[in-house]
């Protein structure tokens, strides 16, 4: 009975109308509740915390197993696959019938493809990013290039892909690597920079305030920023790299596909995600094989880099003021 | 020789008004505390002084702040220029993010010295506030990696290397523990011969052991200033005995 009332006075007071009946009473008697309802009380709050701490560990771990699944069956379908000829070796004539040959055209385009558009974006995401903190401030032009970045992020690639196919043709380009890191740029760009703008956002105001107070001017204390907002920036160059060595649909109609080496800036190249792509759409058992092989040199590479910034950001961070 | 004058100095924050119509003379060579309880506009006020203040966008401010003479906030006067002649010791140490030895130098990198200059400085501003002995084998090492205390000598040591001709201090022992307080206070006391130093404080007996000159503030208004002696052993104003006596604030 007395569980009962603590129930529904919970229930009572989560509503407004409960408001004024609580008052009403604890201006009756500040202490009605006796210890032993309370006691059952706190054990129906402990019993709640329970439940939900059980419920928010579920979805943990119901997180971590998609991401082990994905892994395994990457690792269990294509490491039979995996060879030093596949990481070392363009295609050869058969590749695609179960022939010999390895990937490394699509394993060196895709890193070609990804560093060329993380630097491009680089390039012009952080004057951007650092003018949007030394003198845009909160200004109206700031809120606009936001919602620009944000919109911009949310454009799937294929829009960018064709976008970059329309742009090709104005300028005359062919299906090449430059075409390509032209398209990546565009998915890379919006990445790295509102990444990096959150990153200079944890800033404290102070530092700003220490540069000025010393006598810097904006763009000395924009290059405070810069310093103070490394680390950061390495894990936003990270994010865009992995983002831009994963995606296909830019690089579909831009970088073309070939079975070559790289060449040059001008000349078709592959790419990991494709490669993949094109192997599952064959009929061999053997063929699908490398597929997932592809696909599990993709998610090393991403894995290795991810590490790499892990580590080498500590590092970076040492000067950093927390 | 360096003097600071604030004539009827107005501040709003959006629509809100943070200092109502403060003139105040700091007198030279001197410390001058400004006191009074938390959210009276003591900050505001110094940081008006060397236009910090208009960081913030909302801000809005009317009057005048003399320095020689000059209005800082006359049209064409250059805030950078304004800004290296004032320093700032702020609340919390906030080292940059590079090493000790570069923290000194930055603002001397700044005006352009040359580097045997700026060693030089470096190292005499180190040894004035008592820290070079402890840092001399690691001046490369990261500033963060000093305790608190050593990292408010060390924004001290910086912002003197810049040599400024006014110091302010923003309740700059407010997040140390007593001892490297303690440690600040007799460097700012050292200074006064040299510096006119206006300090923000919301410790009384900081101000009783301080200051030369004080000012009062409620709610953005100035309520009294006047020399220590006379401040702290003869309050004019009502509200000054009140505080004094923590009867409010």
């Amino acid at each position: 009975m007395n569980q009962q009332s603590s129930i529904s006075n919970l229930q009572s007071q989560s509503g407004a109308k409960g408001e004024g009946r609580r008052a009403e009473r604890n201006r009756q008697s500040p202490n009605l509740q006796s210890p032993v309802s309370q006691s059952l009380r706190l054990n129906r709050r402990h019993l709640e915390e329970r439940i939900f701490v059980a419920l928010m560990r579920l979805c943990m771990v119901g997180a971590a197993v998609a991401l082990s699944m994905i892994l395994a069956v990457i690792f269990w379908r294509g490491v039979g696959a995996l060879s030093i000829e596949m990481l070392t070796q363009p295609p050869r004539g058969s590749f695609y019938l179960g022939g010999g040959g390895g990937i490394a055209n699509a394993i060196a385009g895709s890193m070609l493809l990804a560093l060329g558009a993380t630097a491009v974006a680089f390039c012009l995401a952080t004057p951007l990013v650092l003018y949007l903190h030394a003198y845009a401030g909160r200004s109206r032009v700031a809120n606009w290039v936001r919602l620009t970045l944000d919109v911009m992020w949310g454009i799937p690639s294929i829009v960018y892909g064709a976008f970059g196919f329309s742009l090709m043709i104005v300028l005359g380009l062919r299906a090449s690597l430059l075409a390509g890191i032209i398209a990546l740029s565009f998915v890379v760009l919006p990445i790295l920079a509102r990444t990096l703008d959150e990153v200079m956002r944890m800033i404290p105001r102070q530092l700003a305030e220490t540069g000025f107070a010393l006598g810097a001017t904006r763009l000395e204390m924009a290059g405070l920023l810069l310093r103070q907002a490394l680390p950061g920036l390495f894990t936003a160059l990270l994010l865009a790299f992995g983002r831009g060595i994963g995606d296909a649909a830019s690089v579909l109609f831009t970088a073309g596909y070939t079975d070559n080496m790289p060449s040059g800036l001008f000349a078709p190249v592959a790419s990991l995600p494709l490669a993949v792509f094109f192997q599952l759409g064959t009929p061999f058992p053997a063929v699908h094989a490398r597929a997932y092989a592809s696909a599990l040199v993709l998610t090393v590479i991403i894995l290795v880099i991810s590490l790499v910034a892990h580590l080498s950001m500590r590092r970076l961070g040492r000067h950093v003021v927390r | 020789m360096y003097s600071l004058a604030v004539q009827n100095l107005n501040v709003w924050y959006g629509g809100q008004q943070a200092l109502k119509n403060i003139t105040v003379d700091f007198p030279e060579r001197r410390i001058s505390a400004i006191i009074g309880p938390s959210g009276c506009g003591k900050s505001t006020l110094l940081k008006s002084l060397n236009r910090l203040l208009e960081l913030n966008e909302s801000v809005r401010v009317e009057g005048r702040v003399l320095l020689d003479g000059e209005d800082i906030y006359a049209p064409g006067v250059d805030v950078v220029e304004v800004r290296s002649r004032i320093g700032l010791l702020a609340q919390k140490p906030f080292p940059l993010p590079m090493s000790i030895f570069d923290n000194v130098a930055y603002g001397l990198r700044l005006q352009g010295r040359n580097k045997r200059e700026i060693a030089e400085i470096v190292e005499a501003q180190l040894q004035a506030v008592g820290l070079w002995d402890e840092v001399k084998d690691r001046l490369k090492a990261p500033a963060t990696g000093l305790s608190g205390g050593q990292q408010q000598r060390l924004c001290l040591a910086r912002t003197l290397a810049v040599r400024p001709e006014i110091l302010l201090c923003d309740e700059s022992t407010a997040s140390l523990d007593p001892i490297s307080a303690r440690g600040i206070e007799e460097l700012l006391a050292a200074l006064r011969t040299h510096y006119t130093v206006i300090m923000v404080t919301h410790d009384i007996e900081q101000a009783r052991r301080l200051a030369d000159f004080v000012i009062f503030m409620w709610l953005g208004e100035l309520i009294e200033q006047a020399p220590a002696g006379d401040f702290f052993d003869a309050p004019a104003a009502e509200l000054t005995q009140a505080y004094l006596a923590r009867r409010i604030g």
